[in-house]
């Protein structure tokens, strides 16, 4: 028995691993019950919810205190066996096997005893594979879900498991050669650090046990740190719109440049983890916002990065061509700069699907390149063995180094980030039409002078690069604090602590997108579910009440069905429709209308009985003589392709006596994106029409949503039209009233020409068309929607439309319940 | 070149180069070089063509990593090794 487990977990390490004595018991235990905090935190603070890591710390902290009780040779199979059971738990039997099964396959190849060209070949074939699933041209449901988790565990650690091989250098523990890819912080970040693989499979044991876990609790703070940072700075961002001048326009940048604390928080707080389990793990950044130069700044931003890219990229390059050119440095540098774009595309790709092909992401890489070459000599003294005896001047030529470092950083950012070249001048033109430059300039002046001095401070005291040693007690210290912060009462009216405490909500420029998009939140509800870790529960529950199909409607509501979704419920009634019970036939004296409508009309957010097409209703039959019926046929996401579908295949069985289609702002854009997905789905679109719309425009489900989008654009108002038609004529045909509402949404700030937009198409189409003007009586928004992040009307907000609709239906004049 | 000689040669060369004759206390041939990022991707490039030219030797893209290059010690030793025949 002893001889089996000793070939199946061979020994690491070659050092003797005593016994451990009751001070070292009692430390894994204080440790245990300080990774259990940081999962706490993380979820009080609401840091990262999106990741649903804290859910899983019932797992990581037991597997933890397990793992350091252990022989080191045990210690990579628990780590792996750690990753498994977070895979079960948040994928299901099924799609967790598959997921299992993706990540074993290619270990198995690369081990195998064939040779590495072949080896290259078979992974290159499975690399094509994952790329038919992640680009959807074959659509297998469950694979969906796996590949984006499957692809961004193996995109970089296949091609540094093939570079070790290559070179002998592959590690004979197959257990640790598991754990490399079995990697539990994968199922949360899946922009998760390229930790390099000779790095990882020596760091095992490589000092003791306790000194590991100080580092790992370092990362694991410093990551909430930075974290909770960002969340703070983010919720007092500035929206692009804000840019009136260079005190704005520096706001702003600087708000969106801290982004960077985001992506560090999150890569610190991975390895933070994997350290956790005792892999001793380089520091994956230095303090990159103090750097001086270009290159300093490169050399620490993302020291796994840039390993992983002279690795692959620069050296190779620069010992195949030293003999033949003089400018081998710059040209392997230029190279490594144009691959770190590819990879980064290619990250990006398999993470969302699509390949990234603005020219500004191509023109960052080149630019940030250009200048880390520039400011690469090989004179350069060690700044960080600068310690010591040194004259002022030095820390006010290293402040001024930061500041101008940090203020190109932070414009090459917006530059990365925008939207094309086009805005990224429109914005800097507005903020350098200089109005009012000395406030800008004293904050500048102040800060410059704060960093010379604290830099001379911090070079005389010697305490440089924090990021890479342990401090135990100050991480215990911060945790202390952290705990007594997160019991705070963010109902105070400081925005400091509301802003740490609370849920993130979207900042003004996010809040703008939100509004416009707030049909996507719907339709990509599907996209929430792939890439999440945890189902968001608003979009799981909704999974209980709905059958998503692959045709026109692509999601209707099944019959007889209850969920509730966080505080409130929704019940769909025998036909399938979330209503209360009609009977089949129209009673006689009844007037029976059939409403179409999206999301809104739906209700999402609020109980069926606060739904205000069911409070109209009601109104309607306790203050008219006639009896009315309203049956909803709303669905969240519906375009006016989906009430055309809707209304013939089901709304029309029901002998409705007059429909009502509703329409909100900017229906055209979201009518785009919803077109797309059925572009990328692959529906079939049924009509002739519609068919050769997808002809002319040329669009193919293998393209990305961003260039189907771009490629309908032209068409969208014929299609929009075509609907209404459509239904019009449907309409007609069997002797129904059709009449569409505009219905502003509770943020909208309405303008003739959105109106303008659908009105234009609906009265061609010979459709009846009514504007519910000021239906929420200019209270603001915040009060009348669900949330920050939700900007669907909730009870007071519906009550609001209630009363709108009613006055609209009621009115004799509009005549829209005569028969 | 005996061991020592190499290593004291290394070390020159750091001192020059990475330390611009400003050598720390506690410097010695097991402070890490590389994973502490003393050594730079440029610093690190000349001092392998420096002792290219100066031993006859030549280093491979692979062979320039951590395993062979962190401390004056382990460098010294993978010249050494390099040297052999």
């Amino acid at each position: 028995m002893i001889a089996l487990v000793n070939r199946l977990f061979p020994e690491i390490i070659t050092e003797p691993e005593g016994e451990q004595s009751k001070r070292e018991v009692l430390l894994i235990f204080l440790s245990a019950l300080a990774l259990y905090c940081v999962f706490f935190l993380m979820k009080k603070l609401h840091i990262e919810p999106a990741s649903g890591i804290s859910e899983l710390a019932y797992f990581i902290v037991p597997a933890f205190v397990i793992s350091s009780f252990s022989r080191v040779r045990f210690r990579p199979a628990i780590y792996a066996a750690t990753f498994v059971i977070c895979v079960f738990y948040s994928f299901g039997w099924v799609s967790g096997f598959l997921l299992i099964g993706a990540l074993i396959l290619p270990l198995v190849l690369v081990v195998s005893p064939t040779p590495w060209n072949f080896k290259v070949a078979l992974m290159l074939t499975y690399f094509a594979l994952l790329f038919v699933l992640r680009v959807e041209l074959v659509y297998v449901p469950r694979f969906a879900l796996i590949v984006p988790f499957a692809a961004s565990i193996l995109m970089f650690r296949i091609i540094l498991l093939l570079y070790e091989l290559r070179f002998g250098k592959l590690n004979p523990n197959f257990w640790l050669n598991l754990a490399y890819l079995f990697s539990f912080p994968n199922l949360s970040f899946l922009f998760a650090p390229v930790f390099d693989y000779l790095s990882f499979t020596k760091s095992i044991g490589a000092r003791g046990r306790q000194h590991i876990f100080n580092r790992a609790l370092w990362f694991l703070v410093l990551g909430l740190i930075l974290l909770l940072s960002y969340k703070l700075v983010y919720a007092h961002s500035f929206s692009v719109h804000e840019v009136k001048n260079i005190s704005t326009l520096f706001f702003f940048l600087f708000s969106g440049y801290m982004t960077v604390l985001k992506v560090t928080g999150t890569i610190m707080l991975s390895v933070g983890f994997i350290t956790a389990f005792g892999f001793n793990l380089p520091a994956p950044f230095g303090n990159f916002l103090l750097a001086p130069s270009f290159s300093e700044y490169w050399r620490r931003v993302n020291i796994y990065w840039r390993m992983f890219l002279m690795k692959v990229v620069y050296y190779p390059v620069y010992f195949s061509i030293r003999k033949k050119s003089n400018y081998a440095f710059l040209i392997s540098l230029f190279l490594a700069f144009l691959f770190s774009w590819f990879f980064h595309a290619y990250q990006r790709f398999w993470i969302s699907g699509a390949w990234p092909h603005a020219i500004n992401d191509l023109l960052f890489w080149i630019i940030l390149g250009a200048l880390v070459s520039l400011t690469a000599t090989p004179s350069e003294p060690a700044y960080i063995s600068d310690f010591g005896n040194v004259p002022f001047w030095k820390s006010v030529k290293m402040a001024a180094g930061v500041v101008i470092v940090n203020l190109t950083m932070a414009i090459l950012w917006f530059f990365w980030k925008s939207e094309g070249i086009s805005e990224f001048m429109y914005v800097m033109n507005s903020g350098l039409s200089l109005q009012s430059t000395s406030p800008f300039l004293y904050a500048l002046g102040l800060f410059f002078i704060s960093l010379s001095l604290l830099d001379f401070v911090v070079r005389k005291s010697k305490l440089s690069n924090i990021f890479t040693e342990p401090y135990p007690v100050l991480s215990g210290l911060f945790i202390g604090l952290l705990l007594i912060l997160s019991f705070q009462n963010p109902a105070t009216g400081n925005r400091f602590l509301a802003a740490v405490l609370l849920p993130t909500t979207l900042s003004a420029q996010d809040r703008e997108r939100a509004d416009q998009g707030y049909y996507e939140s719907i339709l990509n509800a599907g996209n929430h579910w792939e890439l999440s870790i945890k189902t968001p529960r608003r979009f799981d529950a909704l999974d209980k009440v709905t059958i998503r199909t692959n045709d026109l409607l692509s999601l209707r509501f099944a019959q007889n069905a209850v969920a509730s979704i966080n505080d409130y419920t929704i019940a769909t009634n025998s036909f399938g429709i979330r209503d209360k019970e009609y009977s089949f036939e129209k009673p006689d004296s009844v007037f029976r209308i059939a409403l179409l409508g999206t999301s809104y009309e739906m209700g999402a957010g609020v109980n069926n009985k606060d739904v205000f097409e069911s409070i109209t209703e009601e109104k309607l039959n306790k203050n008219l003589k006639r009896p009315v019926e309203i049956l909803n046929f709303s669905m969240g996401g519906y375009t006016p392709v989906h009430q055309l579908e809707m209304l013939r295949t089901k709304a029309i069985q029901y002998q409705p006596d007059a429909v009502l289609l509703f329409a909100h702002t900017d229906e055209l854009r979201r009518f785009t994106g919803f077109f797309a997905r059925y572009i990328k789905n692959g529906v079939d679109l049924k009509y002739e029409f519609l068919k050769e719309i997808k002809q002319k425009s040329g669009v193919k489900q293998h393209q990305s949503e961003m260039e189907i989008k771009k490629r309908l654009t032209p068409y969208i108002h014929e299609i929009l039209y075509w609907s209404y038609s459509e239904i019009s004529k449907t309409c007609k045909q069997n002797g129904i009233r059709a009449t569409l509402i505009f219905l502003p949404t509770t943020s909208d700030i309405l303008s003739e020409s959105k109106i303008e937009e659908v009105r234009i198409p609906a009265e061609k189409a010979d459709l009846d068309f009514f504007v519910l003007e000021n239906v929420y009586r200019g209270i603001s928004a915040e009060k009348i929607s669900i949330g920050p992040s939700d900007p669907h009307p909730n009870k007071q907000g519906h009550f609001l439309i209630a009363d709108a609709f009613y006055k609209l239906l009621a009115n004799p004049e509009n005549k829209l319940l005569d028969k | 070149m005996e061991k020592e000689q190499l290593a004291a040669e290394v070390k020159l060369y750091i001192a020059l180069h990475v330390f611009h004759n400003r050598v720390p206390a506690d410097f010695d041939e097991d402070t890490p070089l590389v994973s502490t990022r003393l050594l730079d991707s440029i610093v690190t490039l000349n001092m392998i063509t420096h002792f290219e030219n100066m031993l006859g030797i030549e280093f491979r893209a692979h062979e320039v990593s951590v395993e062979n290059l962190d401390t004056v010690r382990i460098f010294t030793n993978f010249l050494l090794q390099k040297m052999q025949p």
